[in-house]
């Protein structure tokens, strides 16, 4: 059972280290990302950072919204287990917004720094004072290009005036011009734009002459004079330039036949200092520069602060997520103790998951569980040994409960705390009675019960702790009508117990003083027909001899008075000795040889002897097994029981006696029983019946049961004695032996 | 309640806005003045006009000396009903203008030819010229005279007659790269024009003559 939970919540913690390890993952790359941004950013390769940085930006906008996927996740789940009221969400969530506190609030410090910075910073570049210089600078190198230009321009017309019409003299007014002019090259072209003649100084780089510009010509046709700029223009992708050049052109009319104006153009270039060109070119590079980056001055601003939220983001994001990690890492061992806490303060001692950290929060998550662990088995124990006593003492109380003794606990001020149904039988506690109960009730008539507690009484003021016992005779039930209450012999032992308690046990020793009585009786009766018996003879005989003497002597009126008191001697003395020889019997009794008997036939042969009586007999005889008896005492029992039944019942107007021979219900035991209608036994005679000498009988020796129940002892027979009630009125009394069948082999 | 009023007001000049300056871009569209292309014994050859009208505010980045390019790109395609289409060729032409501050010219710089078959530009000299305005620097910018596209070699022969797809556009790559992440992709910079002209098999020369 445990071990299954242990298993699954092995595998559970397998899940979320997966999870957390794929967050962990997830964080560890966003923040990559932005480490590449700032990396890209401080190598300052703008041109890598402008390929990649849509492609950055699209990535990095993924991830964040990934990131703030898991926080909506995550914030879900923290509302769920707040609204269902889980266990630990309190501490869940401080921990969690501590952490994310802790995160986002420096993370938010810095991103609104650097916004100010990076806003300054951005603006700064673009100064107005910037600006305005590379527009000075700008109108400078124009005005100097003007200058050159005008004056030019000056010459050139100046020129044009001294231009000769003379294709032959042509180069040589143009060499002693160009000279004048200190020109780099002139050239004069045709109304129609062919070259009429050019002189020039070859200088380097300086390959080929180019024609001008179309719209030169118009506009030295149109305006007298054109102006314009060679070799300053900035290109790109070019690496070696011209040689920069200011060329002038001018329209002069030239004397002609025709109707229609003839005119040339004369073309006069004049190289500009390389050092100016190379100024102009850089200051042309420098403002265009300039003026892209002003263009893209928004974008960059929206492009730093752009990187920067992101950076905000991921970084917060991932903050957040940290947070709720590190807040369900530090929550879990608690939350784990405080349920395990509260299972326990409930009573359920199952085994408690541990933390697997090895922190000391984990420690206490273990020792916990150890604690519970010895918890539970020292509560098993108990109850172990709970169980234990309780079976010891329910087989104590079945000790109790079936000793022959009556057991009475009683408390110093005596009072019954225990007893077991002997003792309330003893003392006729026939209902079932609340404990504590003063033994001595008010109103009893059991008078031995204050003689004990005097014994005990008398004990403790003698100070002597030993145990006592004693024996007493009780008179058991109410002595009604007459008769005496039936007295019992009872044999008392007093201890006291380890706790002040005493101990009462009480003995019913009536059988066993019974038994002895029997056996005084058997003595005294030996002796006395020993003694009795011998002088008996004498005294018989010496009566006889008198008569037989005197008869003839005496006269006849005192011959009938001695034949009288002769016959009266004999007869006493024939009487006392049959009562001697009774008694003898008794005592004397052979040991029985027992042998295998048909208790039937042998019951059939006695009834032929009451065949003649005044008192009729119904036999009841059933086909017995045979049991283990001697014929000649059987028979003997026999005789005594059926004239004990004849003589109980003398008086009575209808007497009845009933003999039956019965074999028992598993056919184990035989039984003859012997009834009669007489008025039955008195109930202080029911107990000592079987004692010598205790008759009815004004002529009984009081042996007659005596002997049945020696006899029966003898052959390990049960004699039992009881009246016969119907509603309460004796009706007769009932004497039944049961023998034990002899067991047949059965093959 | 004035807050949501004011809010509404704020979006709906918004919208004016809006609506104006599309409106406005509407109005300074370029336009395929005309367009030629005739058959030689060398190939294919293309005459097209484009007047080039730009807004304000691509102007004021050129009048402060921000260098454009603009793009004549022409592609042969063979339709193919069971995939997409064959590019044939595919050859562009960039031509950049460029202000000079010093000189107050303009200067129209035409690029050599790139191909998208490898084959070397056939009229490859890069070429450049000053002109005194801008409006002279445009219409030089938009016009391309006997432009050999297709060399007749590579004129397929077999399948669906091909068609010649024209473009003009400002290469906003080439603009500053903070600026293309701001708005060089948006509407006011963009400047783009496509015309497609179906052309036949190599066996009868065709000459398609179409006006805008």
């Amino acid at each position: 059972m445990s071990a299954i939970n242990r298993a699954t919540s092995a595998t559970a913690r397998f899940g979320r280290r997966r999870w957390r390890v794929g967050v962990l993952a997830t964080v560890a790359f966003a923040v990559g990302l932005v480490l590449l941004f700032l990396l890209i950013l401080a190598t300052d390769n703008r041109q890598l950072y402008e390929e990649y940085f849509v492609w950055l930006l699209g990535l990095n906008v993924s991830v964040a919204v990934a990131l703030g996927g898991v926080i909506a996740w995550l914030l879900w789940r923290l509302w769920q287990s707040w609204r269902s009221g889980r266990f630990g969400r309190r501490l869940l969530l401080k921990l969690a917004a501590i952490f994310a506190l802790v995160g986002v609030l420096p993370g938010a410090l810095v991103y609104v720094v650097s916004y100010q910075f990076v806003n300054r910073s951005i603006q700064n570049w673009f100064d107005v004072k910037v600006e305005g210089a590379l527009v000075a600078g700008l109108n400078l190198g124009r005005n100097t290009v003007d200058l050159l230009s005008v004056q030019l321009t000056a010459r050139t017309r100046a020129a044009a005036q001294s231009l000769t019409t003379s294709s032959v003299l042509l180069p040589i007014t143009l060499e002693r011009l160009r000279e004048q002019l200190d020109a780099h090259r002139m050239q004069v072209w045709s109304d129609d734009r062919r070259l009429l003649g050019s002189v020039g100084t070859q200088a380097v780089g300086f390959t080929q002459s180019r024609a001008p510009p179309s719209w030169a010509y118009d506009a030295a046709r149109s305006r007298g004079m054109a102006v314009w700029v060679e070799g300053m223009d900035v290109e790109p992708d070019a690496n070696t330039y011209q040689e920069a050049t200011i060329s002038a052109m001018a329209w002069v009319v030239v004397p002609s036949l025709s109707l229609r104006p003839q005119g040339q153009y004369l073309q006069v270039t004049v190289l500009l200092p390389n050092s100016l060109a190379e100024d102009a070119r850089r200051l042309q590079i420098a403002n265009q520069e300039y003026q892209e980056r002003a263009l893209a001055r928004d974008g960059l601003r929206r492009m730093y602060i752009g990187t920067l939220t992101l950076a905000l983001f991921l970084t917060v994001f991932g903050a957040m997520i940290m947070a709720a990690l590190l807040a369900n890492q530090l929550a879990r061992p608690l939350l784990l103790l405080a349920e395990g806490v509260r299972d326990v303060a409930r009573g359920d001692l199952t085994p408690k998951l541990s933390a697997t950290t090895r922190d000391e929060i984990g420690e206490l998550t273990r020792d916990f569980a150890d604690m519970t662990q010895q918890l539970a088995d020292a509560r098993a124990d108990a109850q172990n040994s709970l169980h234990h006593l309780e079976q010891t003492r329910a087989s104590l109380q079945t000790l109790l409960d079936n000793l022959s003794a009556g057991v009475v606990v009683l408390s110093e001020d005596d009072q019954v705390l225990q007893l077991n149904p002997q003792a309330a039988q003893l003392l006729d506690w026939t209902q079932r009675v609340a404990l504590p109960r003063a033994l001595a009730q008010p109103g009893s008539t059991q008078t031995w019960i204050e003689t004990l507690l005097g014994e005990f009484e008398r004990r403790i003021h003698d100070g002597d702790s030993t145990p006592w016992q004693r024996s007493l005779s009780v008179h058991s039930g109410q002595g009604s009508e007459g008769v005496a209450p039936a007295e019992r012999t009872l044999m008392a032992r007093g201890a006291w117990l380890p706790d002040g308690t005493r101990l009462l046990v009480l003995d019913d020793i009536t059988t066993l003083v019974s038994g002895q009585r029997a056996q005084a009786w058997a003595d005294v009766a030996r002796r006395l027909a020993h003694e009795i018996k011998n002088p008996l003879t004498p005294i018989q005989l010496s009566a006889e001899r008198l008569q037989h003497k005197l008869t003839e002597r005496v006269p006849a009126d005192a011959q009938a008075l001695l034949h009288k008191s002769v016959q009266t001697i004999v007869e006493q003395v024939e009487a006392m000795k049959r009562m001697v020889n009774e008694f003898r019997d008794y005592a004397r009794l052979p040991t029985a040889t027992l042998k295998p008997l048909d208790l039937k036939a042998l019951v059939r042969d006695v009834a032929g002897l009451y065949e003649e009586t005044k008192v009729p007999i119904e036999w009841a005889l059933d086909d017995v097994p045979e049991v283990q008896a001697d014929a000649e005492q059987l028979r003997q029992v026999l005789h005594n029981l059926v004239q004990n039944a004849q003589d109980a019942c003398a008086d009575v107007a209808q007497p009845q006696v009933g003999v039956s021979l019965r074999v028992g219900a598993q056919g184990r035991r035989v039984h003859l029983s012997v009834r009669d209608n007489g008025p039955g036994f008195a109930p202080q005679l029911l107990a000592r019946a079987f004692e010598p000498y205790v008759t009815t009988k004004p002529k009984g020796t009081g042996l007659g049961l005596a002997v049945v129940k020696k006899i029966a002892d003898e052959h390990h027979a049960d004699v039992r004695l009881r009246n016969l009630e119907r509603d309460g009125v004796v009706e007769g009394a009932q004497v039944s032996v049961s023998f034990s069948a002899v067991q047949t082999q059965v093959a | 309640m004035r807050r949501g009023v004011s809010s509404w007001r704020r979006l709906s000049r918004w919208w004016l806005a809006l609506a104006l300056a599309t409106m406005a871009s509407g109005v300074c569209a370029t336009t395929l003045q005309s367009i030629q292309t005739s058959q030689t014994a060398e190939g294919l050859r293309l005459t097209a006009t484009v007047q080039v009208a730009l807004n304000s505010q691509v102007q004021q980045a050129l009048e402060r000396g921000v260098p454009l390019y603009f793009v004549h790109q022409v592609q042969v395609v063979q339709p193919r009903w069971w995939w997409r289409d064959q590019v044939v060729t595919n050859v562009t032409r960039r031509v950049r203008i460029a202000r000079q501050a010093l000189t107050r010219q303009w200067r129209v710089a035409v690029l050599p030819d790139e191909s998208s078959n490898g084959s070397a530009p056939q009229t490859g000299q890069a070429m450049s010229m000053t002109v005194p305005s801008v409006e002279a620097a445009l219409a030089l910018v938009g016009k391309v005279g006997d432009w050999l596209v297709l060399p007749q070699a590579e004129w397929p022969d077999v399948g669906e007659p091909p068609q010649m797809v024209y473009r003009f556009y400002l290469d906003t790559s080439e603009l500053p790269g903070p600026f293309q992440i701001g708005q060089g992709s948006s509407a006011e910079w963009s400047v783009r024009l496509e015309a497609v002209r179906p052309l036949g098999l190599r066996a009868a020369p065709l000459s398609v003559e179409g006006a805008r």
